[in-house]
């Protein structure tokens, strides 16, 4: 375990690297100049050169990888041409609202996902079950966009419950902050997680042991939550870790229309001012992400399922 | 000229239009915002604005965040009049200019203090606006014929000139005239930028990069009582929906950059609504490289489709008016009289007919990705020139990339809004006509005429004379065809109800320090 462990984790040196190189120079292909970005229509000659030079952008692209893994290696991540600071400290700080964010919209999605999931299983074919099919494919075509203002209008301006901006002050006052952003991304997940688990309850409950349980005379509250609940945790961790790009997609939007300060707004304001620094380390932070979570999901497997060998 | 938000307002000896402008805030709904209340003190008020602000330091300030809040924590020798029409004392309390138009000597204003209570110097000024005059410097072009900045004693201040300078006061009173603290800048090295000291009305207290910029009352403030607010709070909101919903909601209490449809919206909720008009110009340049808009009737084809009025209405839903000039309305020496195009296809025709392309061509017209009015600008043209046998081949091209094709010329037409940011049309007229200019745009429009025009107006001190200029000036533009314009767009704002005092100058500034709410 230990041994798998250690190797699955130095297996992440080369993916990162992977990836820094592939952000590093798909940005850099992307038409538009940061300093004309920060330049704007009087971007004139000189200007352009001085700022090149002061960003570093006068040397040639491999030596800036160069510099840029060099320094990575010292715990350097670079200056953010826009606001000229450090971008570990401006990414960072950012980190836990991010997360908080997410793992809010995963619980929430669970909580609704796994008791809709059994009773669409267990009433296959009946009106519950349709219902239940139709409200979640509309959930998923929903635009998250949309959603999220429809639902701060909703509670924030006309019901007054729950705040619509910020990530609030900590501890519960954050909770109330992140309920409607945790919402919008949930509703949109919910649908996956309903469509995965409730096949993979039907499967179960087709299954030759709940057969022999339910000609035992088991108790279906029993049979319920040791075999069904037992055997659908797999499929859950299955949906939520190959969603995880989706769910860091949907935290970029979410936390941009709740003023939210997380990663993803960080991220889609660096895109327009080109803050090459910031995309970067905001897309390294995300890629690290996105293979821990797949880290975390395959050490779940076997702790759930002792068949599983890692 | 950062080419979004903001600015300018009024012109000089064009009362019919001053009166429209004098106007100026208009309220929906009810009444417009009477100051008949007493000012209390306290309170926090919290702005959504579109976007985090870049820096602090003037001399590199490129983005419209970053002005706005620079004209917030600092203070310049003059400002705008409050009726836009003429300039004011700030930190000078009085000044002179040489018949010659060669010096002028600014008097400093005495017992005025930085937030940390150490006294502005004629060194502070001098060091701020030495800067500023830099010819390196980001807005150094605002202040060319300035050719030196000097203290003369502890409290006056001397520029001198090469030529004769019109524009002087109207370039003092822009953001990138602030003068800040010689020691602080100093001290930070080149971090100042993240650290200002100024002598406004509100101090920097925390800049939450990406979130918000909190700023509080400057315990120092020269003018006595103000500012009313304990503090201010710029958060970045950038959807346009999202200022609105947070609005409605309380979570902030003013939000600038409002799109005209969501204008009902927010008053039939109870909250106000405040246009400033005439700041803005959609504006369309053209690549005159690219054939065939070498051609001059092949342009005036282009320019007598655009149907102005319609953008106006439609487009805009009202919050701007048929441009009638390459100026802002708003700009000094602002002249609508000067043979506007405006739309008439069978002229277009004509005009095409007498071209080297007779029979029609296709040209390519680039918009800004997530600009819904400059696209719509670009519809309704296509719709138009598609009648007379021209093909607008309309490209949505993401912003940074767009501004990028201007300034390497590889584009044929490009739709974007002007707003000047300073009153005086010297700024605007030397980028597009002076050719010759190290900030000229990339038009490759190259008339010795519009370029004299220009020089002549700039160096010309006597306003009945520069009007002349710039008439001819505005009228040139017209029969060349050489830029195009479609509407005066407004500015709006929108508060809650408790916000009082509020009142941008034509010039955009914030004014915070009248600024109270009602209890």
């Amino acid at each position: 375990m230990i041994r798998y462990l250690r190797g699955r984790l130095l297996q992440f040196i080369p993916v990162l690297i992977g990836i820094s190189l592939i952000v590093f120079f798909l940005i850099r292909l992307i038409p538009g100049d940061p300093a004309i970005a920060l330049l704007g229509s009087r971007a004139t000659p000189e200007l352009i050169k001085r700022v090149h030079e002061q960003l570093g952008l006068d040397l040639p692209l491999w030596r800036q990888y160069f510099h840029y893994l060099s320094n990575i290696a010292h715990g350097d991540f670079g200056m953010s041409f826009f606001y000229q600071t450090d971008v570990w400290t401006l990414a960072f700080e950012r980190v836990p609202t991010t997360l908080a964010l997410m793992s809010y919209a995963v619980v929430l999605s669970i909580l609704a996902g796994v008791p809709i999931s059994i009773i669409a299983a267990t009433r296959r074919g009946t009106v519950a079950d349709e219902a239940i099919r139709f409200i979640l494919t509309v959930a998923l075509g929903v635009p998250s966009f949309w959603l999220g203002i429809v639902l701060a209008l909703g509670f924030g301006v006309v019901l007054k419950i729950l705040p619509i901006s910020g990530a609030g002050e900590g501890g519960f006052d954050t909770v109330r902050h992140l309920t409607l952003p945790a919402i919008t991304i949930a509703s949109a997940l919910t649908p996956i997680l309903v469509r995965t688990l409730r096949s993979s309850l039907i499967e179960v409950l087709n299954s030759d042991c709940v057969t022999t349980g339910r000609a035992m005379g088991l108790a279906r509250r029993y049979l319920l939550s040791s075999y069904l609940l037992r055997n659908s945790l797999r499929p859950v961790i299955t949906v939520i870790s190959i969603n995880i790009g989706y769910l860091i997609g949907g935290t970029v939007i979410t936390e941009q229309i709740f003023s939210l300060p997380g990663v993803g707004s960080l991220l889609i304001g660096s895109i327009a001012t080109r803050d090459y620094a910031i995309i970067q380390m905001a897309t390294l932070l995300f890629a690290l992400l996105v293979v821990m979570v797949n880290l975390a999901a395959d050490l779940l497997y076997r702790i759930i399922d002792p068949r599983v060998q890692l | 000229m950062a080419k979004q938000p903001f600015k300018v307002v009024d012109g000089y000896g064009l009362p019919v239009l001053n009166c429209v402008l004098m106007a100026g805030f208009v309220l929906f709904g009810s009444i417009a915002p009477a100051i008949a209340d007493t000012p209390v003190k306290g309170g926090t008020l919290v702005v959504g604005r579109v976007a985090d602000i870049n820096t602090f330091d003037p001399y590199n300030t490129q983005d419209d965040p970053s002005i706005f809040t620079e004209l917030t924590v600092y203070e310049r020798l003059v400002r705008l009049a409050d009726d836009g029409r003429g300039i004011a004392p700030e930190l000078a309390t009085s000044w002179t200019i040489s018949p010659d138009g060669l010096t002028a000597d600014f008097t400093l204003r005495q017992g005025v203090k930085f937030w940390d209570g150490t006294p502005l110097t004629a060194d502070d000024v001098v060091f701020s606006l030495a800067r500023a005059v830099d010819q390196k410097s980001s807005w150094g072009f605002l202040f060319s014929p300035v050719k030196s900045v000097t203290k003369v004693d502890d409290k006056t201040v001397r520029f001198q000139m090469t030529e004769p300078f019109a524009p002087l006061l109207t370039a003092l009173s822009t953001f990138a005239a602030s003068i800040y603290s010689k020691a602080n800048f100093e001290k930070w090295g080149d971090q100042a930028g993240n650290n200002p000291m100024g002598t406004g009305a509100f101090a920097l207290k925390s800049w939450n990069r990406g979130r918000e910029v909190v700023l509080v009352r400057n315990p120092n403030y020269w003018q006595a009582e103000k500012p009313y607010l304990d503090s201010v709070v710029f958060r970045d909101v950038g959807d346009d929906n999202a200022r609105t919903v947070q609005l409605a909601s309380g979570d902030l209490g003013l939000i600038a950059n409002v799109p005209a449809n969501q204008v009902n919206q927010i008053t039939s909720a109870g909250d106000v609504v405040f246009r400033v008009p005439g700041t803005m110009i959609g504006f369309i340049e053209l690549n005159h490289k690219v054939p065939p808009l070498n051609d001059r009737g092949a342009r005036c084809a282009l320019a007598y489709a655009l149907d102005r009025k319609s953008i106006a209405k439609v487009v805009y839903m009202g919050f701007a008016a048929p441009a009638l000039s390459l100026m802002p309305a708003a700009t000094f020496y602002y002249d609508p009289n000067t043979d506007p195009i405006s739309y008439d296809l069978e002229k277009a025709k004509a005009e095409l007919a007498q071209s080297a392309v007779p029979n029609g061509f296709t040209v390519n017209v680039n918009v800004r990705n997530g600009t819904a009015s400059d696209l719509a600008v670009a519809q309704i043209w296509a719709a138009e020139l598609a009648k007379i046998g021209i093909t607008l081949n309309i490209q949505q091209i993401e912003a940074t990339t767009a501004q990028q094709m201007v300034n390497s010329e590889q584009y044929s037409i490009d739709i974007s809004t002007w707003t000047n940011d300073t009153p005086d049309p010297d700024e605007l007229m030397g980028v597009t006509q002076d050719y010759q200019s190290q900030d000229a745009d990339h038009s490759n429009y190259h008339s010795d005429e519009a370029r004299n025009l220009v020089i002549a107006a700039r160096k010309e001190m006597d306003p009945a004379k520069r009007q002349v200029l710039y008439s001819k000036l505005q009228r040139l533009v017209n029969t060349d065809c050489s830029f195009f314009y479609t509407a005066n767009e407004d500015r709006i704002f929108a508060a809650q109800p408790a916000v009082q005092g509020f009142s941008p100058n034509s010039q955009g500034k914030y004014n915070f320090e009248n600024v109270w709410l009602k209890h």
